[in-house]
């Protein structure tokens, strides 16, 4: 059973407080000695824990949507990649429209995130969001994660913690890195795709957690056509100590190239144009790269602490897709490349005061700086550029504070405050240098948390505001109305789109049995989304979300965990009573996870309900059961992971656009159902040894 | 009845499945076109029109905010759809849910007119159609001495001011690749629709009363044989052609 977040943060709470002396300030309140006494009793159940925001106490903002995932229940969920780990999110869905190595798309809470835009991550404490990627708001790209390097996670659904930033308006992910597996490894994994996979990582004996280089090397052909993917990734942190100070620099390298095959129109496979492994878009391809420094640090001493961290990366991403063939243009076809490079350095401090045994003073603040250079043309067969849409440069100075308390009383936790968030932008359009531009965009969040918590319950209820910026083209000026009809809509002024959001969950607990229901409402008033091709900021209409998810953990044995979650959805724009597009109305996950030794073993099965898409369509249902293995004996760990183990046909992503693949069919511009095919059967063996 | 239906959507394990559409025959209006009144004082009536177009599409506004509406956006953009190259998760798709592809002249002298054809439209709620204007050929039919031949507009019709009233007639060339978007429909569209969508040419805007015909003083146009002419390469000429290939002039109605 995983541990509950009260529980986790009470070991975090305890490990930090066990080797120094308490004083009356940091005393430890009732409450907080029951979760202490109820993580010793089941201590065994899960030896490591992980420390929200490194060592110092972190925040307890008490909001029902929060689930802590440590680093052994990572290493036991079914994965490839990075990516995979954040299945262990409840009600997160990701799919991938191109090949491994490409950012996912991201469903959450009735949001439609793409690859980003509504969900904050943060890999080490650095935010990974992208700034005006010119592939989508938010652009958050894991495939530097390397699998064995991930300490644990900890996602917040819902913006109500005060110190989630930009795009957590559907809600927010912060993976550790690092691990308790000390010693030097190495690893080679042989995959049914013809995948190599070779891994090392160096984590020294008796250094703590958050020390360790990890390195990978892959090489994969995948499933179906253009579906290949190769990469090699590098992440080097270690920690220091220097009296109160701790230091935690990390550093970064990561390069990849895979496959874009498009995805494939269900009449075309009807039809025998294509089937499910075919790659429409032929043999275009994309690439990835960053080089990232950061450095965390946490300093504590009396009443006061601060947490802070820096980073500084460089980024690039080219992208060559084609998802509409012919449509638009017979002759040239409709491939575009996209690319993107950005230098991004920022900073984060976090100052918590305790004014009281039950109360703390919170406030901190962040600054981040983006320089990005972007481009898109469209592309001949050839890969020839034949026509330049996009060429942009711009810088972004992004500036967000907080401020709020945290009380602990008896039961009662509350957690309130306000967050302002701002940022100056200047555009610089390179194809038209009269329309660059710039501007200021702010908005203010309130947030609050409040919850009644035993060690055998806990009830919340929790209230906040997300933000989502508008992208940095937004800002470039507004193209000459001459020739244009007074009627006709010149778009408006880029806005940050803000959600609101309320959420009361419930959660019990009996011995080894946990059992928790939450309910959650967004709402959004209208957004301001940037129409690349007018070149206008297009409003659109409001939207509201209403939910509920529920889940159920056992430990009947120690070595014996077992989770059920479902998550259900209406999300709905509210003038047309449509719903959003793609996002899931019903998720459904369940894990087994088995670890006694020298056997350990993980189950991991979705059940995604049918999605409706745009125009009326709708998404097959489909479920999917994934499973790994794995069995130590002395130096050697061989592991077995099996995708797909029911070898069911199911679609990971479906669209429904317009699209023309086959010149001997009448053009058409009307909508049709578009797959992106999830992993068939498949299986992968490694062998890792222990120096 | 509705419970159940949306518990088996949440549970059951459905296949994909595409947008329902309905099959409309489509035409043009019937009725004569009514004389309309010019800012110069000039009362033009319009006998006879015919438009080369290619490529009919209907479109729904989708989530766009009204004033914010997905035509003007597309207008503003020159583009038949808001979206040019749809993308999965990033506005998949156009808002062009509806279509009637191929050429076909358009025309209105009063008389009921065969239908263009039958149109696939998405179940939905419509609020505007497009098409392209293109130059009429001989595929179009037409007779090799047909005055549209080559052209896009032909118009015949009367102008009259202070009692004097004289024919006239006008053909138009258009810029390669004009399209009109933007033209009124609007009508719910239902699995079950079986209307028949008219295309209609509007002389004057039905909101602000404006006309294709204003500020051309017809009678100091040169005339021929007794009937004022407006022919390609003339001022006059692209003032008409201004205004009329605006989608101010065009709807499409439920009949």
């Amino acid at each position: 059973m995983r541990p509950t977040i009260p529980l986790v943060l009470a070991l975090a709470a305890r490990a930090h407080a066990e080797p120094r002396p308490s004083t009356a300030a940091e005393a430890i309140d009732p409450v907080l000695a029951m979760y202490i006494a109820e993580a010793e009793a089941h201590a065994d159940a899960h030896p490591e824990t992980i420390l929200v925001d490194g060592d110092a106490s972190p925040v307890d903002t008490p909001s029902a949507g929060v689930r802590v995932v440590d680093e052994r229940e990572l290493q036991l969920t079914p994965h490839k990649n990075g990516d995979d780990l954040l299945r262990v999110v409840p009600g997160l869905y990701t799919s991938q429209h191109g090949s491994e190595g490409k950012g996912q798309q991201f469903f959450l809470r009735g949001f439609d995130a793409v690859h980003g835009a509504d969900l904050s991550i943060r890999v080490g404490g650095i935010p990974l969001n992208e700034l005006s990627n010119v592939h989508g708001q938010g652009y958050a790209d894991l495939g530097f994660v390397v699998p064995e390097a991930a300490g644990g996670l900890v996602a917040r659904k819902g913006p109500f913690d005060l110190e989630q930033g930009w795009f957590a308006t559907a809600g927010s992910i912060d993976m550790e890195l690092g691990t308790t597996a000390r010693g030097s490894r190495v690893g080679y994994e042989l995959g049914s795709t013809r995948r190599h996979r070779l891994v090392a990582v160096e984590a020294p004996v008796g250094g703590p957690t958050a020390e360790l280089v990890a390195a990978e090397v892959m090489r994969d052909e995948g499933y179906g056509a253009s579906r290949g993917t190769e990469k090699a990734s590098v992440i080097a942190q270690t920690e220091l100590t220097a009296g109160r100070v701790k230091l935690r620099p990390l550093l970064v390298g990561y390069a990849s190239t895979f496959g874009e095959p498009g995805v494939i129109a269900l009449q075309d496979i009807a039809r025998g144009t294509f089937d499910r492994d075919s790659a429409p878009a032929g043999e275009l391809e994309g690439q990835s790269q960053r080089m990232l420094a950061g450095l965390g640090a946490s300093w504590k001493h009396g009443a006061d602490e601060v947490i802070a961290s820096t980073h500084l990366g460089w980024r690039r991403l080219a992208l060559d897709e084609n998802f509409t063939g012919f449509l638009v243009n017979e002759v040239e076809g409709d491939a575009r490349r996209q690319q993107h490079r950005a230098i991004t350095g920022g900073g984060r401090v976090a100052w918590r005061h305790r004014v009281a045994p039950w109360l703390r003073v919170l406030a901190g603040g962040e600054l981040m700086r983006d320089e990005l250079v972007q481009s898109e043309d469209r592309i001949s067969t050839l890969g020839e550029v034949w026509r330049n849409e996009r060429a942009l440069a711009a810088t972004t100075t992004s500036l967000g504070a907080w401020v709020g308390a945290e009380a602990k009383r008896g039961h009662w936790v509350a957690v309130a405050g306000v967050r302002a968030d701002g940022m100056y932008v200047a555009a610089t359009d390179r194809l038209d240098l009269m329309r660059s531009g710039a501007g200021t965009v702010g908005a203010v969040s309130p947030r609050a948390s409040v919850a009644w918590r035993t060690p055998e319950a806990s009830i919340s209820l929790s209230a906040g505001r997300g933000v989502r910026p508008p992208e940095a083209r937004a800002f470039t000026q507004r193209a000459s109305r001459e020739g244009t009809a007074a009627t006709v809509y010149d778009g408006g002024d880029p806005e940050i789109t803000m959600a609101n959001a309320v959420e009361v969950g419930g959660e019990r607990r009996w011995g080894r049995v946990a059992a928790g229901v939450t309910g959650f409402a967004t709402w959004i008033d209208h957004e301001s989304v940037f129409d690349h091709l007018s070149g206008v900021n297009a409003l659109q209409d409001g939207s509201r979300r209403l939910g509920v998810e529920a889940f159920v953990e056992l430990s009947p044995l120690p070595w014996l965990a077992v989770r059920g979650d479902v998550t259900a959805v209406d999300a709905r724009f509210v003038v047309t009573d449509n719903p959003v597009p793609g996002a899931p109305r019903l998720l459904a996950t369940g894990e087994v996870r088995v670890d006694r030794k020298p056997w350990s073993a993980g189950l991991a099965g979705r059940f995604l309900g049918p999605r409706p898409l745009i125009h009326g369509a709708s998404a097959a249902a489909s479920h999917v059961l994934d499973a790994v293995g794995t069995w130590t004996r002395g130096r050697w760990t061989l592991t077995a992971q099996i995708d797909n183990l029911l070898a069911t046909d199911w679609n990971e992503g479906e669209y429904n656009f317009a699209s023309q693949w086959d010149p001997s069919m009448p053009r058409s511009e009307l909508p049709r159902v578009h797959i992106s095919p999830g992993r068939p059967f498949g299986v992968r063996a490694g062998a890792a040894i222990q120096f | 009845m509705r419970t159940a239906c949306m518990f088996l959507v949440l549970v059951g394990c459905g296949t994909s499945r595409e947008a329902a559409t309905v099959e409309l025959p489509v035409t043009t209006a019937a009725s004569a076109l009514p004389p309309v009144a010019t800012d110069l004082g000039y009362e033009v009536t319009v006998t006879d029109l015919r438009i080369a177009i290619s490529a009919l599409q209907f479109t729904i506004e989708g989530e766009m905010h009204a004033g914010t509406a997905a035509n003007d956006i597309a207008q503003r953009s020159g583009a038949t759809s808001i979206i040019a190259l749809p993308h999965p998760g990033h506005s998949a798709g156009g808002e062009v849910t509806g279509e009637l592809p191929g050429d076909f002249i358009l025309r209105w002298n009063g008389r009921p007119q065969p239908a263009l054809g039958t149109a696939t439209l998405v179940a939905g709620d419509y609020h505007g159609a497009n098409f392209a204007l293109r130059a009429a050929t001989g595929a179009d039919g037409l007779d090799a001495a047909d005055p549209l031949l080559g052209h896009t507009f032909h118009l015949e019709g009367t102008v009259g001011k202070d009692g004097t009233t004289r024919p006239f007639v006008a053909v138009l060339d258009v810029e390669p690749d004009t399209t009109v978007i933007g033209a009124v429909f609007e009508d719910e569209i239902t699995e079950t629709s079986t209307e028949t969508l008219a295309v209609e040419f509007l002389a004057a805007d039905p909101f602000e009363g404006d006309t294709p015909f204003d500020t051309i003083d017809f009678f100091t146009l040169p005339e021929t044989a007794g009937r004022i002419e407006i022919l390609p390469g003339s001022t006059t000429h692209n003032i008409l052609r201004r205004a009329i290939q605006t989608h101010d002039q065009y709807a499409v109605v439920a009949q």
